[in-house]
């Protein structure tokens, strides 16, 4: 029997306690000593490991994963959606200044995420509906194209039901606008949970920064070292994996065509939609000519069809640094962020 | 719903907390389970819901028509009809394209070059265990061993029970319908003891099992790239696996009985303790190998017909039981192989030498029970490869691996983690062999304060070492 007393409380303390963690009236507790034992016995044993959880997901941060922050936001009222190149290639720290004239009171927030969770589909348009602010009216959209987000794994490219990001957070949670995202952490985060705690601490005590952080922003800045040779490797792995890989397993999808379509059609409603092809390595530019030969033609007439603005910088690649041919380095983001900005400009100044 | 999801966290507090509410109210207690049941099926796919509830009342029909039934024909003829539906409906959903397919396979050497008629046909979750729990309802009312459910709702919760409705355990209604039909009393040491059995099996599941899937799948998605030490490492972790997946579920199911004031079956018995196969398939789901022994081998003839009956009676349950599995050569592989191994103790007149649990009251085994064990745990591993491996070109592939000169190499991956987190789990199971879980009894007489940091060492794990949670490998039967 638990001696109230010593806890200062009275026997009526706890039985409101008790009521209040329950939701059973006090009324009803008489003759229910068994299981009020038993609830006590096995709340004071469960909340040290509540609290403990609890207080994990509150240090989970922009080290966690390259996904986490961007499911703890509220609604936003402008982005830039595609996969991995415009994660870590679009820059809101750099656009939103440069933009904060032509599109005043709207803030871009980086809501693009990978090849596997974030190519076009209904996955990531439901997605998109559910971060976007949905009384928010004359915004801005960067949506970052390029062939491989319009693609699908064989077999079944046009099956839906099959698409990979149905099994990935995207495709799991409904909950995106959430702190601390406790769905997210517990469903969708790859790695023991433990490790939000120490991957907190060891950036705390070590005076090298993690290679990946999420900034609040939604844009990945990527640390890697830039040495030729490392570049050269990295650039090589990536051409592999798409040469020997991709260009086997993937195929142009008429279903995410498609749902690129529908995803124009519902932003527009919201404000500005700019189509951006994001610049890449010259040889990964051709392994994707290659695979989509005819992409740009699809991406003229995709933005005739819409009347969206269709920036392609895929010809200024040389200008540009990246880390492993297909991603951006984030100088280099920063550079193709502020160009991107002077042409969303000079377009809107043009009308 | 997950049992080792937030929303079953959730989910599971909030019943317990409505149902011992209801404790004076038997009928308001069944209906809360039965809404509860449905929800839990429904938060996967609400458009099954529909199916479980025709088989459900399908089965109450026609097992009040058994009964009242005046003539054996009559009778006969109800059972049939369930039996038909039931097995028409898993049939339809379970092995419809297996059939089409292995058909069109065999018009293709005849040269027909046509359409393959596949269909996509989504497994409704836990199709294959709700039929059981309702075959077994129908075949014990045909043959006078229970009286039929006189409410449809105690009828609905038996098939539904929450806990047990994706993968059992496979119950009886004999066992768990009264228990559904008679007011239950909160028992407090229950309760402790189901608490601790949840526990227990989520170690198993998260830390354990989760922990070899992720080795088991890196290796035997492109065993070509590994040497047979670690073919033969994953083929060892993959028993571990399913073992620690399958045990632990079971142990969460009947935890959770146990919270609501429900005994349900026994599912497994520390099955790799088994000293010759036919011993472990009296230790290894137990609720499954029970409702074949009695729904199947015994109406074929048991052991009554002589050698050559049993024989091809012990055939024919391994057999269904691969195929009841999977619909897949794989499974029925699996059940074949086993047979194999199962006839030779059979033909001996040794296949029940073993009725005891191994060294009982002693703290190690005799040489010989260890050779036994070590022996039956290595062709049990044997077999897990066809249940594992996608199709039989990838079992070969892996036995072909596993055989090979790499076998003598250092093995290129080495999870010293996971390994050591292996020893420290038969050594619990080890230690509690004797108790219905590992843990049931352990450190009862310890300190609370000790008891509890061993079983927070439980949950720090799961936190630790769990990586990415990984779905009940029986979820797909």
């Amino acid at each position: 029997m638990i001696e109230w007393e010593r806890y200062g409380l009275k026997q009526l303390d706890h039985q409101i306690m008790l009521s209040l963690v329950t939701f059973i009236p006090i009324k009803y507790m008489h003759g229910m000593t068994a299981i009020k034992s038993f609830v006590i016995t096995s709340l004071r044993f469960g909340l040290p490991v509540l609290i403990a959880v609890a207080g994990i997901g509150f240090l989970a941060d922009g080290y966690t994963d390259h996904y986490y922050l961007k499911f703890t936001t509220p609604p936003q009222n402008a982005l830039i959606v595609g996969i991995s190149r415009a994660e870590a290639g679009l820059r809101p720290d750099v656009l939103n200044p440069a933009l904060r004239e032509t599109y005043p009171g709207h803030s871009l927030y980086n809501f693009a995420f990978n090849l596997r969770v974030s190519p076009f589909g209904k996955v990531y348009l439901d997605a998109i509906k559910n971060k976007l602010d949905e009384n928010s009216r004359a915004g801005i959209f960067i949506v970052a194209v390029d062939p491989w987000s319009v693609a699908a794994e064989e077999p079944g490219p046009n099956n839906a039901d099959r698409f990979a990001e149905n099994n990935e957070c995207l495709g799991k949670l409904t909950w995106m606008n959430t702190y601390p995202n406790f769905p997210y952490l517990f469903n969708c985060y790859n790695e023991p949970y433990i490790t939000i705690l120490t991957k907190r601490i060891k950036e705390q005590v070590s005076e090298q920064h993690a290679p990946r952080y999420l900034h609040n922003d939604g844009w990945l800045e990527i640390t890697v070292p830039m040495d030729s040779l490392s570049v050269a490797r990295r650039t090589n792995t990536t051409l592999a994996t798409y040469e020997k890989q991709f260009l086997h397993t993937y195929t142009p999808s008429a279903t995410r065509r498609q749902y690129l379509g529908e995803t124009i059609r519902f932003l527009k409603q919201h404000g500005d939609v700019y189509l951006v092809q994001l610049p890449v390595h010259p040889a990964l530019a051709a392994i994707n000519h290659l695979f989509y030969p005819a992409f740009n033609q699809f991406m003229d007439s995709i933005a005739r069809q819409h009347q969206a603005p269709h920036f392609n910088l895929t010809g200024s690649a040389a200008a540009y640094t990246f880390i492993d041919g297909s991603h951006l380095c984030k100088e280099s983001a920063a550079a193709v962020s502020a160009e991107l900005a002077r042409l969303i400009i000079q377009y809107k100044h043009s009308r | 719903m997950l049992f080792n999801s937030i929303a079953f966290a959730l989910f599971l507090p909030l019943v317990f907390i409505l149902y011992w509410r209801m404790r004076n109210n038997l009928r308001w207690q069944n209906i809360l389970l039965l809404a509860a049941s449905y929800f839990f099926y429904g938060c996967w796919d609400y458009r099954f819901m529909a199916l479980l509830l025709f088989s459900t009342a399908l089965d109450y029909f026609t097992g009040i028509k058994i009964d009242r039934s005046s003539t054996p024909l009559a009778r006969k003829t109800w059972l049939l009809i369930s039996v038909v539906i039931n097995l028409g409906l898993l049939g339809f959903f379970k092995y419809y394209n297996f059939f089409v397919e292995n058909f069109v396979t065999l018009l293709h050497g005849f040269g027909y070059r046509g359409d393959t008629w596949l269909l996509h046909i989504i497994l409704p979750l836990g199709i294959s265990f709700y039929t059981f729990h309702g075959l077994s309802y129908v075949f014990d009312i045909y043959r006078k061993k229970i009286r039929p459910a006189t409410q449809f709702i105690d009828y609905a919760v038996f098939v539904s029970f929450f806990p047990l409705l994706i993968a059992g355990p496979i119950e009886r209604a004999g066992h768990l319908l009264p228990q559904v039909q008679k007011p239950r009393v909160f028992d407090k040491a229950l309760a402790t003891d189901g608490l601790r059995q949840i526990l227990w099996g989520f170690f198993k599941k998260m830390v354990i099992a989760d922990g070899c899937a992720q080795y088991v799948n890196s290796i035997y998605q492109a065993p070509g790239m590994y040497a047979g030490s670690d073919v033969l490492m994953a083929t060892i972790f993959f028993s571990f696996q399913i073992y620690a997946d399958f045990s632990g579920y079971s142990d969460i199911a009947i935890g959770i009985g146990r919270l609501l004031g429900f005994d349900l079956l026994r599912n497994f018995a520390y099955p790799y303790f088994s000293r010759d196969i036919a011993e472990f398939w009296r230790r290894w789901h137990i609720s499954l190998t029970s409702w074949f022994r009695d729904y199947l081998y015994i109406p074929l003839g048991g052991s009554a017909g002589g050698k050559a009956t049993t024989i091809r009676n012990i055939i024919i349950v391994f057999l269904v039981s691969g195929f009841w599995h999977g619909a897949s050569w794989t499974f029925i592989c699996w059940g074949a192989i086993n047979a194999l191994l199962f006839l030779p103790l059979l033909y001996g007149n040794r296949h029940r030498q073993h009725l005891d649990i191994v060294a009982r009251g002693k703290r190690l085994p005799s040489l010989r029970e260890v050779l036994g064990i070590a022996g039956t745990f290595a062709l049990v591993s044997f077999t897990w490869i066809f249940f594992r491996a996608e199709n039989l070109a990838r079992a070969f592939d892996l036995i072909g691996g596993l055989f090979s000169r790499s076998l003598f190499d250092r093995p290129r991956v080495f999870p010293l983690t996971s390994l050591l987190l292996l020893v420290f789990f038969v050594c619990i199971e080890w230690m509690g062999r004797e108790q219905p879980y590992a843990i049931a009894r352990l450190g009862l007489r310890w300190p609370r304060t000790v008891r509890w940091g061993f079983y927070y060492i439980l949950i720090i794990a799961m936190f630790y070492i769990a990586p990415k949670t990984q779905q009940f490998i029986y979820f797909q039967f």
